[in-house]
C-alpha cells in the first residue's frame, strides 16, 4: 500500500494522500449522513403532500430514502435488498389472500424463511463451511474464490426481520392489514372487516362471498396489482427503513406495522429524539471511538508480553466499547425514528447490571434475543417438552444466535457457551429478580425494587410468598435491612456476571480460538507493570457506562422519590446532563469508526 | 387541524445549555493558555502535532518527522533552543510516513530531520487512520473552531496536565545500551531503496535533509544499514548518542523506549549543538529563544 513518493495532487485546502481514498459512506456520524438526514427530514415533513394519500407519499419517500442510503456504501447490495423484500411481499400476500387453504399457507411459509435463510446462508456462510470443510482443490478451478464472497451490511437484520414478517402475517393476518380478520383464512370463507371503507376492502368482501379463489383468479394483473400495492410498500417500507436497515434493532412485524400511517411534525417527540440522540451518539463517539485506541491493543500479537493489568483493561475496555458502540447506535437509530414519528423497540435495557445469564439475555440486544425466543425456541418447544430437551433448545437456540453474529466458529463457541449458562441457571434454579414482570409495552421493563425486596422479605420471614402484583407489609427498618444486604448481594452478583460476559466477548475480539487461549495464558503469567495511556482511556471513557449502569441500580433508591418530590429541578439536572454530552460530543470525540455490529 | 403544543422544550434547553458550555470551556482554555502536547491515545497525540504542522499560525521551517521515538523531541525544546522546528515524530507510525504527509502539504520546510530509528519500517495500519481523519472535515474546521481542535478535547487537556505531573515525578527506567552486532555482509532493509528515493527527492526540491538516530532503549535499527543510506544518500548522520555522556547510558525512559521529558530536552540540546556546528541549521528556523521551561505549557 505504501506508494513511495508521492504524486502530489490535492484537493480543497487539505491534501490527500493517494494511499487511501476517501471513502463517503453513510455512517450516522458523519457529514454525509447529516445531509441525507436533513434533505429527508425536510422533504417527509414539509413538502405538500396531497393530504387523502399523505401516507403512502411519506412511506414512498422514506423507502426511496433508504434505498439511497443502503446503496451509498455499495450500490449492487440494493438488489439484494430489493429482492428479499419482494420476496417477503409477495408471500405476505398470498398469506393474507382469502381462501387460501391452511396446508398451502404453510407452504408459503415454508418458502419464506428458506428463501430468506438461503440467501442469509449463501453469503455470509458460504467462505466458512467451504474454507472449513472442504479442500481448496475442489472448488479452486471454478474461477472464483468461494471463501471470497462479500457479505452484504445488514443482511442478517434484514432477514430476520423478513421472516418476522412472513411468519407474523401467517400467525395473525391483522399484524399487516387491520381490514383482514384473524379468523381461518385458509379453506373456509374470510370474513373481512370493511374498516374505513376502502376500494380494496370493498372488493375483497366481494370476493369473501364464497367466490374466492375464482374471483381473485379472474382478476385482471393490473387489478391484482394495484390491490396490493399499498401492501407491498408497507412491507418494502417496514424492511428498508434506514434507521433500523443495516445494524437493528430486529424489528418485529407486529410492532411496527399498526405505526404506519400518516404524520405530521406534531407526531415528532422531539424531547425523547433529542435525547436518544445525543445519548446514542455519546456512546457512540465518544466512548466507543474512543476507547477503541485502547482495545486496538487486544490483538495478536499486540497483546503479547502485556502485564496482566493492561490485559485486564483492554478486556474491561472492549466489555465497554461493545456496549457503547451497539446500544450507542440502537439508541441513533430510534432517535432517528422518532424524527419520522415512528418508535423503535428498546434494544438494550443496563445490560451489565445483570445478576444473572438469563437476566443478561433479557438486557442485551432485546430485540435478538425475544426474536430467538419468538421465532425458534418456542417453536421448538421451549421449556413444554420436557428438562432435557428444554436444555437442549437453550444451547441450541444460543448456539445459533451466536452464529448469527458471524461466519467464524468462535461466534458459535460464545453462542454455544451461553447457551451452556443459561442451561446451568435454569438447572440450579437461578431466578431472574432484577426485572418485575407486568410488562405492559413489549421491551420495556421497569425495576420494582420494592417488590423485589417485600418478597424476599416474606420468604424470609416465613410469610406466603405474594403473588405477582401485591406487596406485603414489612417494617421500615427490614425493608432498609434487605435493601442493604440485596444491594451487596447484588453487586457481588453483577460483578460476577460482567466478568463471564467479558470473558466471552473475548471470543469477538479474537476470532481465532488460539488467540483466546493464548490471552488467556498471558493473563495467568501475571507480569508487572502497566500503560498509564491505557489506563487513562479506560478509566476515563469507561466511567460513563459504569456511571450510566449506576445509575439504572441507585435509580430507584434515590433518582426517582427525589424526581417525584422535585420534578423541575429534577428536569433541569437530566436537560443538564444531556447538554453536557452534547458539549462532549463536539469538542471529545474519538476517531472516526464504523459500528461493531455492522460486520453482523 | 388540532394545534398540539410543542414538545421540545427540554430539547431547546439541553441545545443552550450545551452553547453555555462550549463557550466556558473557550475561554477557560483560552485564559489558560495550555499547550496541549499529548493525548491518551497515538491517534489523537498524532492529530495534534499534524494539526498544529498544517494550520499553526507560526508556520515552521524545519520538521522532525518519524516515530513515537522521535516524538519525544518536542518542538517546544527545540523552541528552547532557538528554532522553529516541528515534530511529525507519529506515535505508532514511521518516517517515511511523515515524509508523505509533508512532501503532499502546501509548505516544504527548509531541514528535514529523519529519525534514523525506524525508517525502514513497514506500513501500518495506523497510518491508514491518521490518513483517514485528517481527509475528514473535521480536521479542516479545526482550524477555523480553535474547539474542534485535536489539542482542545477534554481528555487530551486532563492526561496532559497528568502526564507533566508524572514526568516531574516520576523516576522513568533506565537501560543499558548495547551496540546491536551488524552482519558482515549486512542485507540491505526492504524498504532502503525507497528511503533512498525520497530523501534525493528531498534534496532535489533544496531542502536541507539531516539522518539522526535517537537514543532508544531498544528499538535503534541496524546501524550499518542507516550509515550506508546516509553514505549513498549524501546527507550527514548525526548518531546522537556518541555526543552525550556515557553514550547516554545515564538517560531515563518511561517504558525502556521513549525518553522522559527532562532527558528529551537534552538529547534535543545536543542534537541542535551538533546541527550548530556542522551548520546545517538554515536561518529561516532561527527564532528568538523561548523562556518556557515548562513541558505542561
Amino acid at each position: 500500500m505504501d506508494s513511495g513518493i508521492p504524486d502530489g495532487y490535492c484537493f480543497l485546502a487539505f491534501r490527500r494522500i493517494n494511499e487511501v481514498s476517501i471513502s463517503f459512506d453513510m455512517l450516522f456520524n458523519t457529514w454525509t449522513f447529516l445531509v441525507f438526514l436533513a434533505v429527508t427530514f425536510v422533504a417527509y415533513h414539509f413538502l405538500p403532500w396531497p393530504g387523502r394519500h399523505r401516507v403512502w407519499w411519506q412511506i414512498g419517500l422514506l423507502t426511496v430514502a433508504s434505498y439511497v442510503f443502503y446503496a451509498w456504501h455499495t450500490p449492487w447490495l440494493v438488489i439484494i435488498l430489493a429482492a428479499s423484500t419482494w420476496i417477503n411481499a409477495y408471500v405476505t400476500l398470498r398469506l393474507v389472500r382469502p381462501g387460501t387453504p391452511p396446508e398451502e399457507r404453510k407452504k408459503w411459509v415454508a418458502f419464506a424463511i428458506m428463501a430468506n435463510l438461503g440467501v442469509l446462508i449463501f453469503f455470509k456462510y458460504t467462505s466458512l463451511v467451504v474454507g472449513t470443510f472442504l479442500p481448496h482443490s475442489w472448488w479452486s478451478h471454478w474461477g472464483f474464490d468461494l471463501t471470497q464472497i462479500p457479505l452484504p451490511v445488514g443482511i442478517s437484520f434484514f432477514t430476520f426481520q423478513g421472516i418476522s414478517l412472513v411468519v407474523d402475517v401467517y400467525r395473525k393476518p391483522s399484524v399487516v392489514l387491520e381490514q383482514y380478520s384473524d379468523s381461518d383464512i385458509g379453506g373456509g370463507i374470510c370474513q373481512i372487516k370493511d374498516k374505513g371503507g376502502t376500494e380494496e376492502a370493498r372488493r375483497l368482501n366481494g370476493v369473501a362471498g364464497g367466490m374466492h379463489n375464482r374471483a381473485a383468479d379472474s382478476q385482471s394483473p393490473i387489478s391484482k396489482l394495484q390491490s396490493s400495492t399499498p401492501l407491498f410498500f408497507k412491507v418494502a417500507f417496514f424492511k428498508a427503513f434506514f434507521p433500523q436497515l443495516v445494524a437493528g434493532p430486529i424489528v418485529k412485524a407486529h410492532e411496527f406495522m399498526h405505526q404506519i400511517g400518516a404524520k405530521t411534525l406534531a407526531s415528532v417527540e422531539w424531547d425523547d429524539a433529542v435525547k436518544k440522540l445525543i445519548l446514542g451518539f455519546f456512546l457512540k463517539m465518544v466512548v466507543a471511538d474512543n476507547l477503541r485506541e485502547a482495545t486496538a491493543w487486544l490483538h495478536y500479537p499486540e497483546f503479547v508480553g502485556k502485564p496482566a493489568s493492561v490485559l485486564i483493561l483492554m478486556l474491561y475496555g472492549f466489555s465497554f466499547q461493545i456496549f457503547a458502540d451497539f446500544a450507542g447506535y440502537s439508541l441513533i437509530a430510534m432517535g432517528l425514528a422518532r424524527l419520522f414519528g415512528y418508535e423503535l423497540p428498546m434494544n438494550f435495557n443496563f445490560p451489565y447490571i445483570s445478576q444473572s445469564i438469563t437476566e443478561f439475555w433479557r438486557r442485551w440486544h432485546i430485540s435478538l434475543s425475544t426474536w430467538l425466543r419468538e421465532y425458534l425456541y418456542i417453536p421448538l418447544g421451549g421449556n413444554r417438552k420436557g428438562v432435557l430437551r428444554t436444555y437442549a433448545n437453550l444451547i441450541l437456540v444460543m448456539l445459533l444466535g451466536g452464529l448469527w453474529h458471524g461466519a467464524a466458529w468462535s461466534f458459535m463457541i460464545w453462542g454455544c457457551a451461553h447457551g451452556v449458562c443459561l442451561a446451568a441457571e435454569r438447572l440450579f434454579g437461578v431466578k431472574v429478580e432484577g426485572i418485575a414482570v407486568g410488562t405492559k409495552r413489549l421491551g420495556r421493563c421497569e425495576v420494582d425494587y420494592d417488590e423485589v425486596v417485600a418478597r424476599r422479605a416474606a420468604r424470609l420471614c416465613g410469610s406466603e410468598v405474594p403473588s405477582k402484583y401485591e406487596g406485603i407489609k414489612v417494617t421500615d427498618s427490614q425493608r432498609q435491612h434487605f435493601r442493604i444486604s440485596n444491594f451487596i448481594i447484588s453487586v457481588a452478583r453483577i460483578f460476577l456476571i460482567f466478568n463471564l460476559v467479558s470473558l466471552l466477548w473475548l471470543l469477538f475480539q479474537l476470532p481465532n480460538f488460539k488467540d483466546v487461549l493464548l490471552y488467556l495464558h498471558e493473563l495467568s503469567l501475571l507480569r508487572q507493570g502497566g500503560s498509564p495511556q491505557i489506563l487513562f482511556t479506560v478509566v476515563f471513557f469507561g466511567m460513563p457506562v459504569i456511571l450510566y449502569h449506576f445509575w439504572a441500580l441507585l435509580r430507584p433508591l434515590c433518582w426517582d422519590p427525589f424526581k417525584a418530590k422535585n420534578s423541575d429541578v429534577a428536569t433541569y439536572l437530566m436537560n443538564g446532563v444531556y447538554g453536557m454530552l452534547l458539549f462532549l460530543i463536539i469538542v471529545n470525540s474519538g476517531g472516526s469508526g464504523s459500528f461493531l455490529y455492522f460486520q453482523f | 387541524m388540532r394545534k398540539q403544543s410543542f414538545n421540545g422544550k427540554n430539547a431547546l434547553g439541553i441545545v443552550l445549555i450545551t452553547m453555555v458550555l462550549l463557550i466556558s470551556y473557550a475561554v477557560m482554555l483560552k485564559l489558560s493558555g495550555m499547550n496541549v502536547r499529548n493525548s491518551e491515545s497515538n491517534l489523537q497525540s498524532n492529530l495534534i502535532r499534524l494539526h498544529r504542522y498544517f494550520f499553526s499560525s507560526v508556520p515552521s521551517q524545519g520538521v522532525l518527522v518519524g516515530s513515537s521515538i522521535g516524538g519525544r523531541l518536542d518542538s517546544q525544546y527545540f523552541r528552547d533552543q532557538g528554532l522553529n522546528i516541528a515534530n511529525l515524530g507519529l506515535d505508532g507510525s514511521r518516517p517515511l510516513y511523515s515524509l508523505n504527509l509533508l512532501l503532499t502539504g502546501s509548505k516544504i520546510p527548509k531541514i528535514v530531520i529523519i529519525e534514523g530509528n525506524t525508517i525502514f519500517w513497514e506500513y501500518t495500519g495506523n497510518d491508514a487512520a491518521i490518513t483517514k481523519e485528517i481527509n475528514s472535515p473535521t480536521f479542516q474546521m479545526g482550524s477555523w473552531f480553535p474547539l474542534l481542535s485535536p489539542d482542545a478535547r477534554p481528555s487530551s487537556v486532563l492526561f496532559s496536565i497528568l502526564k507533566a505531573r508524572k514526568e516531574r515525578h516520576g523516576d522513568g527506567m533506565l537501560v543499558e545500551y548495547h551496540e546491536m552486532e551488524s552482519d558482515q555482509e549486512p542485507s540491505l532493509p526492504k524498504n532502503f531503496s525507497q528511503s533512498l528515493e525520497m530523501i534525493r527527492h528531498l534534496k532535489a526540491m533544496g531542502v536541507s535533509v539531516v539522518l539522526v538516530t535517537v537514543p532508544s532503549g531498544t528499538k535503534e535499527s541496524d546501524p550499518a544499514a542507516v550509515e550506508c543510506l546516509a553514505r549513498e544518500a549524501g546527507v550527514p548522520l548525526i548518531k546522537i548518542r556518541d555526543h552525550l555522556p556515557d553514550r547516554g547510558n545515564g538517560l531515563r525512559y518511561s517504558d525502556g523506549m521513549h525518553l522522559m521529558g527532562a532527558d528529551a530536552r537534552e538529547v534535543v540540546k545536543t542534537l541542535v549543538q551538533r546541527l550548530r556546528i556542522l551548520d546545517l541549521i538554515p536561518k529561516e528556523v532561527c527564532i528568538g529563544r523561548s523562556n518556557s521551561t515548562n513541558p505542561g505549557n
